[in-house]
């Protein structure tokens, strides 16, 4: 069986790439999905944790300990053969709410670090040249904070993508489960795998592209300010 | 610090490679075998080395092979065993086994005889080495425990369909002349006001448990399952799903039905071990889950290795 030959049965045969297409839809909209709930969860929970009262902060570091420290497919199983067991939402619903959960507590963590890594120094003299609180969080802290937090983000954000692959254990057929699935059909699981892994990097590598346009486009606005 | 990395990674590259060539010719065989659900690998093992100390003294001569049912067939496989010692690997998935063995932690696979064949028609790289008709094994579906009255329901489709001869020719279009080619789609008649069952599919297990590349569940245990909701007059609905995850879903009633592949008879076809123990040393029994009658079994199992 030449290669040629062993690629046609991967990937074209019988409509096998539309096949991939829908596993990567999957994989995509859970990863879009949950990084958008779960940044808002995570600067919620970055708030509470960053909170000088007891009552908030305690509860906002266990949540995080216990979300960071434990696997993100344990997780998952809990969540659809346990808690949801009985209700009537959508398997993908559930994989979204628990992955939105679980990148909520690394956000939290990232955006605490690189708030603790601004100056506060800078606040301080803000406040006294008369911005409220508000004004000197957005105008002097949150455009530092999004400088650093950034590349610590994307490697959330691919680092999320790739978690999305144990969704097959709840019955979501994602990008990994439809290359298992072609990888038993024709008996190639090398290629296959190989193949599966291509498409995560690209993956990868257009979360890479977003972010690199982002910071030019934010680069030209400083260039016109000079 | 690059300097050091550098030598650093040199060094373990230099280990690696004087590791692998200190490894002597060993005197073992690693062989992988599908996880057997009611059995540890420890069992298994032992089961098999109490197999080779019984079988040494046995092994058919001129004289007596006569008395051996399928001489020809077992002949290789025994000699074989207590030649070489095997060293039992248990995987989850076909997959994870079939890369081992291509990657030569393994050097023999054993599988189903309808699987194995389809391996060895779907990748040359491969070759049967012996064929084993001394492990019955059957496929039933699973319930959950006190789900009697469905599987109460299953039983009496599959009787029906074995009396019927619908068994045989799903059994002969799906299975033994498939060949090269992909099972073909099957539909699912739809009952309005139905109840739904629900049943897990993985598709680790082609020809029978098997995902086409439409993304769709085919193979023959989907025809069985269209067979008999018709006869029940129910609506099934597959879900598709890692197979490690089917205990989970079937405890938590996510599904109704999962597939349950398991060996029945021990060391059945081997007259001379007298020992009644070690005849069902390597008997899987169900354990947890409630069992409808097999709809589909085999006697041979084939092993496989890398082709020469």
């Amino acid at each position: 069986m030449s290669l040629n030959e062993i690629l046609y049965r991967i990937l074209i045969q019988g409509g096998s790439y539309l096949t991939i297409l829908k596993g990567l839809r999957a994989t995509v909209e859970i990863s879009v999905f949950s990084l958008f709930f779960g940044t808002l969860l995570g600067a919620f929970v970055c708030g509470l944790r960053m909170s000088r009262l007891k009552i908030f902060n305690i509860p906002a570091k266990i949540y995080i300990i216990l979300l960071r420290g434990s696997p993100v497919l344990m997780l998952l199983m809990l969540m659809y053969y346990g808690v949801f067991a009985r209700s009537s939402l959508e398997a993908n619903t559930i994989a979204i709410v628990t992955f939105s959960l679980n990148v909520a507590a690394h956000v939290a963590e990232l955006l605490r670090a690189s708030i603790s890594a601004t100056d506060f120094g800078q606040v301080e003299a803000a406040r006294t040249l008369g911005f409220s609180a508000f004004q000197a969080f957005r105008l002097v802290t949150l455009p530092q904070v999004i400088q650093i937090a950034k590349p610590v983000y994307q490697s959330t954000v691919v680092n999320l993508i790739q978690w999305t692959s144990v969704v097959g254990y709840v019955s979501i057929t994602d990008l990994t489960r439809v290359i298992n699935n072609i990888a038993s059909r024709t008996m190639q699981p090398m290629i296959t795998i190989i193949i599966g892994m291509l498409i995560y990097l690209a993956l990868a590598y257009v979360v890479h592209g977003i972010f690199a346009l982002t910071d030019m486009i934010s680069n030209r606005g400083k260039e016109k300010e000079v | 610090m690059k300097k050091f990395f550098g030598l650093f990674l040199f060094s373990c590259l230099l280990a690696a490679s004087a590791a692998s060539a200190v490894k002597q010719e060993k005197d073992f065989v690693d062989a992988g075998v599908l996880t057997y659900l009611g059995t540890t690998e420890a069992e298994f093992q032992a089961g098999l080395d109490d197999l080779r100390k019984a079988v040494a003294p046995l092994l058919p001569t001129e004289e007596n092979k006569g008395e051996w049912s399928d001489y020809d067939m077992m002949e290789g496989f025994l000699t074989s065993l207590v030649k070489n010692r095997r060293v039992i690997h248990f995987y989850d998935s076909l997959l994870s086994m079939q890369m081992a063995l291509r990657s030569g932690q393994l050097d023999e696979i054993a599988l189903p005889e309808p699987v194995g064949m389809y391996l060895v028609q779907n990748n040359p790289k491969y070759d049967i080495y012996f064929s084993l008709n001394m492990l019955p094994s059957t496929i039933s579906f699973g319930f959950r425990n006190g789900n009697e009255s469905l599987c109460r329901e299953f039983n009496s489709a599959i009787k029906a369909m074995k009396n019927d001869g619908t068994l045989a020719k799903l059994r002969k279009n799906f299975v033994t002349e498939l060949g090269q080619s992909q099972p073909e789609e099957i539909k699912f008649q739809n009952f309005k006001n139905a109840a739904t069952i629900r049943v897990a599919v993985t598709g680790d297990l082609p020809p029978i448990d098997f995902i086409a590349s439409d993304g769709k569940p085919t193979g023959y245990n989907t025809a069985i399952l269209s067979e008999i909701g018709k006869r029940l007059k129910k609506n099934i609905r597959l879900i598709s799903i890692e197979s490690g995850a089917r205990s989970s879903a079937l405890a938590s009633e996510r599904v109704d039905v999962v597939f349950w592949y398991r060996n029945t008879g021990g060391l059945k076809t081997l007259p001379k071990v007298k020992d009644k123990n070690l005849r069902n040393v390597m008997q899987d029994t169900a354990t947890g889950v409630l069992l409808s009658e097999p709809y589909y079994d085999w006697d041979t199992d084939l092993v496989i290795g890398v082709a020469n």
